[in-house]
């Protein structure tokens, strides 16, 4: 049920036609869960806590730190050593109280993946490390849940919607995976702020398009936010994906 | 035969321009040429191809006057 308010509160994203009151009971029916709750996912559950996704379950080990908040939109300094899952979902009912949000101080794994997010809708990608994303990936196929995937690093990102069974996967685009250790991420090459809420921001609309419409984009966008360079380009399964394969 | 470089994004151009020609072999592969430049061989398997256009995958062949995009997927987040 939509709250009284409805209208006051969605009153400018009512006015956009591909949404509309239709539109905004979908969002308010739907499950989305966040992997992470840093900079990519504090940004993602802002968004969708705004435009009133009705449930959102946020999945985060980490206490926050004074040198996330160059980045990590939900926090700030009275923030400084709580655990940001439930730091997060405070500041997200202060932005919306009519949305139930749900919070785990835990790291997803394969065992605990179903309990976490086996009754989400769509989940999108908070996590700040490939390894976590490919098991994210794995565990998504398997139980035939769509995800965004997003990434960070420096001044450039990606965003990549992923449908089990239709589109690329992951693993579909990066086949091998042995040398992650070595991968350049924000701990060794830095990021700017802005990268966060514009990556944050495509995949964010991704999900919302999906959620309205079961739109479903098969584009890989990358951009960036230094040279404002943006491409977009279509990704097509990979016939020898193991995690694809490993799928009914 | 010659074919056209851009750099796009986290990539590292390392000595070379953003946007350059090359020399490459005949009958190279896009995996072939990716060897043969300044990358960490590590990251390999993270740069996406765009061929003349459309992504690719590294065992397509280069022709005389393609041209190819490259960009390195991030990780963080």
């Amino acid at each position: 049920m939509l709250a009284e308010n409805v209208f006051e509160r969605y009153e400018k994203q009512l006015l956009f036609k591909p949404i509309g009151l239709k539109g905004q009971h979908k969002l308010n029916k739907s499950r989305v869960g966040i992997l992470g709750i840093g900079a990519l996912g504090s940004n993602l559950a802002s968004i969708c806590a705004r435009s009133g996704v009705g449930e959102l379950v946020i999945v985060d080990s980490d206490r926050v730190e004074l040198s996330n908040l160059q980045r990590q939109m939900l926090f700030d300094e009275s923030s400084i050593g709580c655990y940001k899952s439930s730091c997060a979902a405070e500041k997200l009912s202060h932005i919306n109280s009519e949305i139930r949000i749900e919070a785990f101080t835990e790291r997803m794994d394969a065992r605990n993946f179903r309990d976490l997010f086996g009754s989400c809708n769509l989940l999108l990608d908070g996590t700040d490390n490939f390894a976590t994303r490919f098991i994210l990936n794995q565990q998504s196929l398997e139980h035939g849940i769509p995800w965004v995937h997003s990434a960070v690093t420096a001044s450039s990102g990606q965003s990549m919607f992923i449908m089990p069974r239709k589109t690329a996967c992951l693993r579909c685009l990066i086949p091998d995976t042995d040398m992650l250790a070595d991968f350049p991420t924000v701990h060794n090459s830095g990021i700017i702020t802005p990268i966060v809420t514009i990556i944050a921001s495509i995949s964010a609309a991704s999900a919302l398009r999906y959620i309205v419409e079961k739109h479903i984009d098969y584009d890989l966008k990358y951009y960036d936010a230094w040279e404002h360079r943006f491409s977009k380009f279509t990704v097509t399964r990979n016939d020898t994906c193991p995690h694809c394969r490993s799928i009914p | 035969m010659k074919i056209n470089v851009e750099f796009i994004g986290a990539i590292s151009s390392g000595p070379y321009k953003k946007s350059q020609e090359f020399e490459v072999k005949d009958k190279s592969s896009v995996r072939d040429f990716l060897e043969t430049m300044h990358f960490d061989k590590s990251h390999l398997d993270f740069i996406q191809v765009v061929k003349n256009g459309k992504r690719c995958a590294h065992s397509d062949g280069i022709k005389s006057g393609d041209k190819l995009e490259l960009m390195l997927m991030v990780g963080g987040g």
